[in-house]
C-alpha cells in the first residue's frame, strides 16, 4: 500500500530557520532514522522539503482563464506543511509506526493512497 | 537598484566566503546568497534599504540554506563537504552582523580555493568571477563567448570537482604558488578582455576591469610581508597600463594601434596609480610581470608615438625573452627592435621563428613594408588574413594589405 505521509507544525518556517545547530542536527537525523525504518518493511517512494506557504499559489475552481489565482496555499492555516513523504509499507499501522520517529516537533498526517 | 548593485559588488565575495565556511558547501552558499540577492531587490524597493544591508542578506542567505538542507535530509541528498577547519565553520556560523558585529573577511580561502590545481585556468578563471566578485554566469558566458548554458555547466562541473578539498590558506610555498595561480587566472581574464580569438567584439573592457577588480581583492587580503606581493604589485601596474588606452584603442569599430592612438584619450589617473605601483619595484629581480609593466610604462610616459624610448624597450625585452624563453616575446621584441635600429634587424630576430595565428604574417609584413619589399609584404599579408580569426583585426590587415595597392 501507498501512503502520503505529511509533516506540519505551527509557524514551521520561522521556528525552523530559528533552531539551534543541535536542533536542527536531532531533526535530520530523524529523517534518517525514519529513511531507515520504512526501508526495513518497504520503500520511500519520494520525500521532498517543500518551500515557505507564501511561496504557494492557489488556482480556484472554474474552467480555463475564468480560475482565479491567489498568493499562499488554500487553507490558510496556523499549520505549515514542511515536507512530505510517499512511502511503500504493508498496512496502515507500519505507516503510523514508522511516523512516530519523524522529527519531534511535526503533527504527521498518513493517509492512504487509493490503489489503482 | 544602484544600492544593490554597490552591496553586490562590495559584499558579495565576503559573504559567500562567510557562508561558504560556515555551510562547506560552494552550490549551497552560492544559491542560497543569490535567492538573498533576488528577494532583496523585491523587498528594498517595497520597504527601503535596511540600515545593516549585508546582515539583511546573510540571514536571509542562511534561512535559505537552512530550508534546502531539511529538503536534502528528507529527499536523503548526500553532498561531499569541503573540508573546513571547525573553528572556522563555528566563527562563521555565530557572526551575526545584525549586532554590527564585522564580518570576517575570509575572501583569500575562497579566492585560493578557486585557483586549485585540480581545474583548468579558464575554468578557474570562470569559477573565480562568479565566485569571488559575484559575476553572473550570462555575463560571464558573454565574456568568454561561450553560450550560457555551456558556461552554466562548466561553472557546474568546476563548483563539483572541487566538493571535498580544503577551504583553507596554505602557507609558504604552497601559498606562493597558489597565489601566483590566482595571479596568472586574473592576467588570463583580463588579456581575454583585450585579445578575443573571435568575433566581432574587439574590445571586452568590463572583463578586463573584473579582472583587475580581483588583482585588487587579492592585494587587500593576503597577509601582510607575502613573499610574491611585490609581483601583483607589478601585475596590477600592467592591468592598469593596458587597461588605460581602453577608449583610444577601437575607432568607429576599427582597432587603433599604439602608435596612431590619441593619447589624450588615455586614463592618466589609472597610469599614474600604475608608475607609482612600479617605481619601489624598479630596484627588485625582474619578472615577466615586471618587465611587461616596465615596458607598457614606457609607452605610456611617452608624449607621442615619437618620443617613445625603444632602445630602453628592446633592453626589457631582451631581458623578458631570455627569462620566458617566449616566442610571443621575440616577436614583440623583433617589433621593437625595428623601431629602433631599422626594420632589417627587425626581420632578423624573426627569421627562425615559427609562431601559429596571425600575429608574426603581419608583423612581418609590415617590418617588409618598411624595408620596401613590397612583393614579400603582401605575401604575408595573404597569409596573415587567411589565419586571423578576429572580424576587426582582419579588417585593418586587409586595409594596410590594400595600401600596397596591386602588383
Amino acid at each position: 500500500m501507498r501512503f502520503l505521509v505529511t509533516m506540519a507544525e505551527p509557524r514551521h518556517y520561522d521556528r525552523w530557520a530559528g533552531l539551534s545547530d543541535d536542533d536542527r542536527a536531532a531533526a535530520f537525523a530523524a529523517f534518517e532514522k525514519y529513511a531507515a525504518a520504512v526501508a526495513g518493511r518497504g520503500e520511500v517512494l519520494a520525500g521532498e522539503g517543500l518551500a515557505h506557504p507564501g511561496e504557494a499559489r492557489t488556482v480556484g475552481p472554474g474552467s480555463g482563464e475564468s480560475r482565479a489565482v491567489t498568493d499562499g496555499p488554500y487553507a490558510e492555516t496556523a499549520e505549515q506543511i514542511g515536507g512530505f513523504f510517499l512511502v511503500e509499507l504493508p498496512d496502515l499501522e507500519a505507516a503510523v509506526t514508522t511516523s512516530r520517529l519523524l522529527p519531534e516537533a511535526f503533527s504527521i498526517e498518513v493517509r492512504p493512497v487509493v490503489p489503482g | 537598484m544602484t544600492e544593490l548593485e554597490d552591496v553586490w559588488r562590495d559584499e558579495w565575495g565576503r559573504l559567500l566566503a562567510l557562508l561558504v565556511a560556515q555551510f562547506r558547501r560552494l552550490d549551497l552558499a552560492e544559491d542560497g546568497l543569490g535567492d538573498a540577492f533576488a528577494a532583496a531587490a523585491d523587498a528594498w524597493r517595497r520597504d527601503g534599504v535596511p540600515d545593516n544591508p549585508a546582515a539583511w542578506l546573510l540571514t536571509s542567505a542562511r534561512r535559505r540554506i537552512f530550508d534546502r538542507l531539511r529538503s536534502e535530509a528528507i529527499a536523503r541528498r548526500k553532498l561531499p563537504l569541503l573540508q573546513v577547519d571547525m573553528a572556522l565553520t563555528e566563527e562563521a556560523r555565530t557572526v551575526m552582523a545584525d549586532a554590527g558585529e564585522s564580518v570576517v573577511d575570509e575572501r583569500l580561502r575562497l579566492v585560493l580555493l578557486c585557483a586549485h590545481p585540480s581545474l583548468a585556468p579558464e575554468h578557474a578563471a570562470a569559477l573565480t568571477l562568479r565566485l569571488v566578485l559575484g559575476v553572473s554566469t550570462a555575463d560571464i558566458a558573454r565574456l568568454f563567448l561561450v553560450p550560457t548554458p555551456t558556461m552554466a555547466a562548466r561553472l557546474t562541473r568546476a563548483r563539483k570537482a572541487l566538493s571535498g578539498e580544503r577551504f583553507a590558506v596554505p602557507s609558504g610555498a604552497e601559498l606562493e604558488a597558489r597565489v601566483a595561480t590566482v595571479a596568472e587566472i586574473g592576467y588570463l581574464a583580463f588579456t581575454s578582455g583585450y585579445a578575443p580569438g573571435s568575433g566581432v567584439d574587439l574590445v571586452r573592457a568590463d572583463l578586463a576591469g573584473e579582472a583587475i577588480r580581483l588583482v585588487r581583492v587579492l592585494r587587500s587580503v593576503l597577509p601582510a610581508g607575502f613573499a610574491g606581493a611585490a609581483d601583483l604589485d607589478a601585475l596590477l601596474a600592467l592591468m592598469l597600463l593596458q587597461h588605460a588606452r581602453r577608449d583610444a584603442r577601437v575607432s568607429d569599430g576599427r582597432l587603433v594601434l599604439l602608435p596612431d592612438q590619441d593619447r589624450s584619450l588615455w586614463r592618466h589617473d589609472e597610469i599614474a596609480e600604475a608608475l607609482a605601483l612600479l617605481r619601489p619595484l624598479l630596484v627588485s629581480g625582474s619578472t615577466p610581470y615586471l618587465l611587461q609593466a616596465l615596458i607598457a610604462a614606457e609607452h605610456a610616459v611617452a608624449a607621442t608615438a615619437a618620443d617613445t624610448d625603444w632602445a630602453r624597450i628592446t633592453g626589457w625585452y631582451a631581458e623578458l625573452e631570455a627569462l620566458t624563453g617566449s616566442p610571443v616575446v621575440r616577436l614583440n621584441r623583433a617589433v621593437a627592435v625595428a623601431e629602433a635600429d631599422g626594420p632589417h634587424a627587425g626581420l632578423r630576430l624573426l627569421e627562425d621563428l615559427d609562431l601559429p595565428g596571425h600575429r608574426l604574417p603581419a608583423a612581418r609584413a609590415e617590418l617588409l613594408v618598411r624595408a620596401g619589399r613590397t612583393e614579400e609584404a603582401r605575401t604575408s599579408y595573404r597569409l596573415a588574413i587567411e589565419r586571423c580569426g578576429n572580424d576587426a583585426e582582419r579588417a585593418h590587415l586587409e586595409v594596410r594589405a590594400r595600401s600596397l595597392g596591386t602588383e
